[in-house]
């Protein structure tokens, strides 16, 4: 056997074992603690790669999609609320409403370039905070301003109600949701749109005068990115089930998306997943231990990390983790380094 | 019948007349040359005929249709392509996926596109360098892109803006050639250049703007010998000797 094959082989094989371990770990990992942690860990992964369809290929910096985390999380809750629509119905709606919302936002805002973008998006999350947080019903609907809402406890575990006593179901449901994202990303970047809108995010008027109307590209691109950010707001409501505006519609929300973008890598695939895999154990742990020591210290810490991987990797960790994952692959099947094997 | 009819076509710009009252008209198959000091208004022009602009009045035809005013994505599927004066490519990546960009309008499927844009490469001699990135190519295979990906898009005309500024001797050569193959294949060329040696050499006609207005047209010969081009590129004391 070739060592090029080989190699192929390995790296099949690793992702198996990754595969297995991901899908099995619940089995040992029984400590509802570490598996919220891990839990949040892949929301934040799939909602960041929910991100990276207008903030990485797209090219521009979303600042405020906690405004569509929140519209997912509200329409699925107070639907199920008020009409007793089970929140596997109520997150289509939610998706549709945040589709929407964004593409109405995008089609102005998607003209504008880097920061004008940033701000613009910001001030609208903002706006929609302080409208949730002052508005107390919406028609028949209570949503209850600053107080939240908190969903009626269906007891044990309820797969039609998406309420579950224990941690695992929950586990299950975001794993695969984040592969689905993935794939979503996966096979966008590898057909005309995606091409499109990487052209268009990187040399707008070189897209365009390629024949690519940039700006459609880019509102259909949010659209998309809205939908599924709201689909995991409706799980977050889910697995906390109290949803209050400054949880999931805070400007730092929207900040830790595009942190674990920048950190992982923009517009890349594993990039989001890189990230979240560094910066959320980082950010528990300083949560857990220091915020004894001072309130919000995480979120320094986010900034430092963020600050040192600017200076030393600014297109994010994905790229020497990937140089790192070559070069093991190359030490386990004994191929020369530098012939590259297509995968 | 003419290919382009550029009639009467102004670009304000407030109160500057950056193209003013422009004529011009180019045949199938010609190389049209456009010249004029810095500043005369040849790229406005061109902007207004690719698109990036709208002309403040005037028409432009394309085969007998009026495309004043398209957005430059729709100018490009209705086979006109262009290149910047600045070259613009998609620096973080391939320079194959920066072809396939442009060869995705005749298809969309990915590897028939990428099938499409190695054939283009092939012929711009940029097949070897088809996994390079972008950003590490030299100014000439940039230039070179540049040109290959507008062809990529299969045009029946072709907008080059200074695609030989900046380039050595020998490159501006081979650029000359590539520009004959491209107009041997039947695609009409529209052309700005300041290199006065490759485009004498290589117009079939020649517009000369100033200040927005056309001075004159005609063979490279006439215009070399035109009075009034050499007062508009030397001065008023070199007109009169």
């Amino acid at each position: 056997m070739n060592p090029g094959s080989k190699k192929k082989n390995i790296d099949t094989l690793l992702k198996i074992i990754m595969a297995v371990f991901v899908f099995t770990l619940p089995l040992w990992l029984t400590s509802p603690a570490y598996l919220q942690i891990l839990i949040f860990l892949f929301l934040f992964a799939y909602l960041t790669t929910t991100w990276n369809l207008v903030g990485g290929f797209a090219g521009v910096l979303p600042l405020g999609h906690s405004a569509y985390v929140g519209i997912g999380a509200y329409t699925s809750t107070v639907l199920f609320i008020t009409y007793g629509v089970s929140p596997w119905m109520g997150m289509w709606v939610g998706g549709l409403i945040a589709a929407i919302v964004g593409a109405i936002i995008g089609i102005p805002t998607l003209k504008l370039r880097g920061a004008y973008f940033a701000l613009s998006t910001m001030a609208f999350g903002e706006g929609v905070r302080v409208l949730v947080e002052n508005t107390m019903t919406v028609g028949p609907c209570v949503i209850n301003g600053p107080r939240g809402i908190s969903i009626p406890l269906i007891p044990g575990n309820n797969l039609a109600a998406y309420q579950f006593v224990s941690k695992v179901p929950y586990y299950y449901i975001i794993l695969i949701m984040l592969i689905i994202a993935l794939f979503i990303t996966w096979y966008i970047s590898r057909i005309r749109p995606g091409y499109y809108l990487a052209a268009g995010g990187e040399e707008p008027e070189a897209a365009q005068a390629l024949g690519v109307n940039v700006a459609k590209y880019k509102v259909w691109a949010m659209a998309l990115s809205c939908f599924l950010t709201a689909l995991g707001g409706t799980f977050l409501a889910q697995l906390t089930l109290y949803i209050y505006p400054k949880q999931i519609l805070g400007l730092d929300f929207s900040f830790e998306l595009a942190f674990i973008a920048l950190i992982g890598g923009r517009g890349t695939i594993a990039g989001p997943v890189i990230g979240a895999l560094i910066l959320r154990p980082v950010g528990e742990f300083a949560r857990i231990y220091l915020s004894a020591v001072l309130p919000g210290l995480h979120l320094v810490i986010y900034g430092l990390v963020l600050i040192f991987v600017m200076l030393f990797q600014p297109r994010g960790l994905v790229e020497p983790l990937t140089r790192f994952y070559d070069w093991i692959l190359n030490k386990i099947s004994g191929t020369a380094p530098g012939k590259e094997v297509k995968s | 019948m003419a290919l382009l009819d550029i009639k009467n076509v102004s670009k304000h710009f407030g109160g500057l007349k950056a193209v003013d009252q422009v004529d011009l008209t180019i045949e199938k198959g010609q190389i049209y040359g456009l010249i004029g000091p810095n500043g005369a208004g040849k790229s406005t022009l061109f902007n207004c005929v690719a698109g990036s602009f709208a002309p403040t009045s005037g028409k432009i035809l394309y085969n007998g249709e009026d495309i004043t005013g398209w957005k430059p994505w729709n100018i490009c599927r209705n086979k006109i392509a262009r290149t910047f004066q600045i070259v613009k490519p998609f620096q973080t990546k391939t320079v194959l996926y920066n072809t396939v960009v442009g060869s995705f309008i005749r298809t969309s499927n990915t590897s028939e596109a990428e099938d499409m844009a190695m054939e283009v490469l092939k012929k711009f001699h940029l097949a070897d360098k088809c996994n390079v990135l972008a950003k590490n190519l030299t100014i000439a295979d940039r230039k070179r892109l540049e040109v290959a990906r507008a062809m990529a898009t299969d045009p029946d005309m072709l907008l080059m803006d200074e695609c030989m500024a900046g380039l050595r001797h020998t490159e501006v050569d081979e650029t000359l050639n590539v520009i004959r193959e491209i107009r041997d294949r039947g695609v009409t060329i529209f052309m700005i250049e300041h290199i006065m040696r490759a485009i004498m050499s290589i117009s079939d006609r020649i517009t000369v703007i100033q200040f927005g207005r056309k001075i004159m047209d005609g063979t490279p010969q006439e215009v070399a010998n035109d009075e009034r081009v050499i007062k508009a590129y030397l001065g008023e004391s070199y007109g009169a000797a």
